[in-house]
């Protein structure tokens, strides 16, 4: 018997409702769980935050590269809010496995078991991520069709 | 024994088939620059195949240039053909065999005229640089493959995006880029879904050899009964297909309408029919079983209707009446059908229009199966049903009746529906389309109204 054309479990989206008000942006890529977070006193601000795959490294800073007011040696709140929705995006086994989080993973259960395992703070330039962020957003911009798209047979 | 008892035999050439394209997928997983005796020994039988054939002596050029480790594009592309040609002659007999069992003709082929005018040199370009990212997959193997290879393609994936003669590329291209950046680099080669990732670099490598202009549409006015939709998505873009029978010029033919929008991951749940606002007569035509009355809309030769969101609400329709006057076994209706262009011709486009009643519903694991007794059975297409459709096992369960698409997927023939009767309440994908649309305030507080926002206030700064 030949091969389905579908694979099942890759394509199910994450069950848990997204807060994209607070976090319009989350992501898993280039070995980071990274987001934006929307300022809560000015529209034009977001913060600009990533954990670190293996060290759990972490940092936070604005769209304009100044570090966040809030991060000492602990994930300031916008850290804990794109973890939060990494965690209700991919769902904790997802994100427990791309992070290489350290440790007996049956012990890992919940956000705070992620954070109580973090590393240190790594500054690192925002305009990475926030690239992929005006990326991601472009795709409301784009141009759609009405000609026949036979590819999209392959993706349910 | 006839429909659907007999469906389920699968001849013996399209076993060895299956197997062909099996072989040759192995060396998508080896990589054609590391090929084997037996790899290699596959092109030979391919070549074989197609000996008499108008691929024979571009076949075995290329086969002749890879088992030299003589690596350019070309001899991909051709690789690429030779397994649609394949997946297109399955197509063929697998549809002659479903229609015949159904008592409907064969389909004539239609002809396909192109436009005169040349695709734009930027598209060229951009196809070349497709067909290179390809071939580089191709060269190291899904079981090496890794995101450094993939990730240099962005920039040329975000022009695709951007051009919208490359609409079918970008769809396909977007989705099975994401797929291996999520997948890759894979832990254990033997659990690579190989056909699929194959099929999706088979076509994306098709897709920079055919022509990338529509061919000549035809301007046609009518009413249009939508009878079903079937929704498909990936992170980024999510498409529909309506199946409507359109009575024009004292004939019925069945057609489709296509909308496509593109999306990020998070708008997934009823808000993504916010992303089709302007479709918005036609899903209130579907929920009322309403007429949609068009009015010179260009329809291309093999039944698709460019619609572009005019229209009239019209008389009522029996939605599964009409679907049973059409397509039940055997019904003496002629119907102009909407046929699939050669060049897309693969089993995953088989969709033969089918409506069933009088079956018994068997739950099975975690599928159900419609069942006729001596006559035979018919699974449900359930990987076929989207996460966002109204409809799911629980209600087809209930029903009596539907009418839906047969499908072939994994050497076996199921059911896809698109809407069924629970005693005389329909239930359908898109049905609630039109009320999510028309709630108007909700747009502001959806993902997508607040993507917007952070869009237009952050975009054009970055
Ligand atoms: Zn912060």
């Amino acid at each position: 018997m030949p091969d389905s054309s579908f694979v099942g479990s890759s394509q199910k989206n994450a069950t848990t409702k997204r807060d994209v008000k607070q976090v319009p942006f989350v992501e898993l890529y280039n070995h980071r769980v990274q987001g934006v977070v929307s300022s809560g006193s000015d529209i034009e601000r977001v913060y600009v935050s990533f954990f670190e795959a293996g060290t759990l490294d972490f940092y936070c800073s604005t769209n304009n590269n100044r570090p966040c007011g809030g991060l000492g040696g602990y994930p300031c709140k916008h850290l804990q809010a794109v973890m939060k929705e990494a965690i209700a995006a991919y769902g904790i086994d997802q994100v427990i496995n791309y992070l290489k989080v350290p440790g007996d993973l049956s012990q890992i259960t919940s956000l705070n078991d992620i954070i109580n395992r973090r590393g240190t703070v790594k500054k690192e330039p925002a305009s990475e991520v926030f690239s992929r962020f005006l990326n991601y957003l472009r795709y409301l911009e784009l141009q759609t069709a009405n000609s026949p798209l036979p590819e999209m047979s392959w993706f349910v | 024994m006839a429909f659907p008892g007999a469906l389920h035999q699968i001849s013996e050439s399209n076993q060895e088939i299956f197997e062909l394209i099996a072989s040759l997928d192995e060396c998508f997983i080896t990589g054609f620059a590391n090929l084997d005796e037996q790899h290699l020994q596959t092109l030979q039988a391919l070549e074989r195949v197609f000996t008499g054939t108008p691929l024979q002596s571009s076949l075995s050029e290329s086969t002749q240039a890879i088992s030299t480790n003589e690596f350019v594009d070309k001899h991909f592309a051709v690789i690429a053909t030779v397994r649609a040609a394949i997946q297109g002659a399955l197509f063929d007999t697998l549809q002659a065999q479903v229609r015949s069992l159904l008592g409907r003709a064969a389909i004539a082929e239609v002809e396909l005229k192109d436009e005169a005018e040349e695709p734009p040199n930027n598209v060229k370009v951009l196809l070349a640089s497709v067909r290179h990212w390809l071939m580089e997959i191709a060269l190291v193997g899904y079981a090496r493959l890794d995101i450094a290879t993939l990730v240099p393609f962005l920039g040329t994936l975000e022009q695709i995006q951007a051009e919208p003669l490359l609409v079918r590329q970008a769809a396909l291209l977007t989705g099975y880029f994401n797929e291996l950046m999520r997948n890759l680099p894979v832990a254990d080669s033997a659990a690579i879904p190989k056909y699929r990732w194959v099929d999706l670099w088979t076509q994306a490598m098709l897709g920079t050899v055919r022509p990338a202009i529509l061919p000549q549409s035809l301007s046609i006015s009518g009413n249009l009964e939508i009878l079903g939709l079937d929704l498909r998505q990936h992170a980024n873009l999510v498409s529909f297909t309506a199946y409507g029978l359109l009575n024009a010029n004292n004939q019925t033919q069945l057609v489709r309408v296509n909308q496509s929008a593109y999306k990020v991951d998070a708008i997934n749940n009823e808000q993504i029919w916010l992303l089709f606002a302007n479709a918005d007569i036609l899903f209130d035509a579907f929920a009322q079983n309403r007429v949609l009355q068009i009015k010179d809309v260009p329809l291309l030769p093999n039944g698709d209707l460019l619609w572009q969101g005019q229209g009239e609400l019209g008389e009522n329709y029996n939605l599964i009446k009409r679907a049973a006057e059409f397509f039940a076994e055997n019904t003496g209706h002629s119907l102009i059908y909407s046929t699939v262009a050669a060049s897309d011709r693969h089993p995953i486009q088989i969709a033969e229009p089918i409506y069933l009643s009088n079956y018994q519903v068997v739950k099975n694991d975690e599928n159900i199966v419609l069942s006729w007794g001596d006559a035979g059975e018919l699974s449900i297409a359930k990987e076929r049903i989207s996460s966002l459709s109204e409809l799911n096992l629980d209600i087809i369960a209930k029903s009596q009746q539907i009418f839906g698409l047969l499908r072939f997927d994994a050497g076996k023939w199921s059911v896809q529906p698109l809407a069924v009767a629970v005693k005389n309440k329909i239930t359908s994908t898109g049905q609630t389309a039109a009320s999510v649309i028309a709630k108007k305030d909700s747009i502001k507080n959806s993902v997508v109204g607040i993507l917007q926002e952070r869009s237009s206030r952050l975009l054009r700064k970055g």
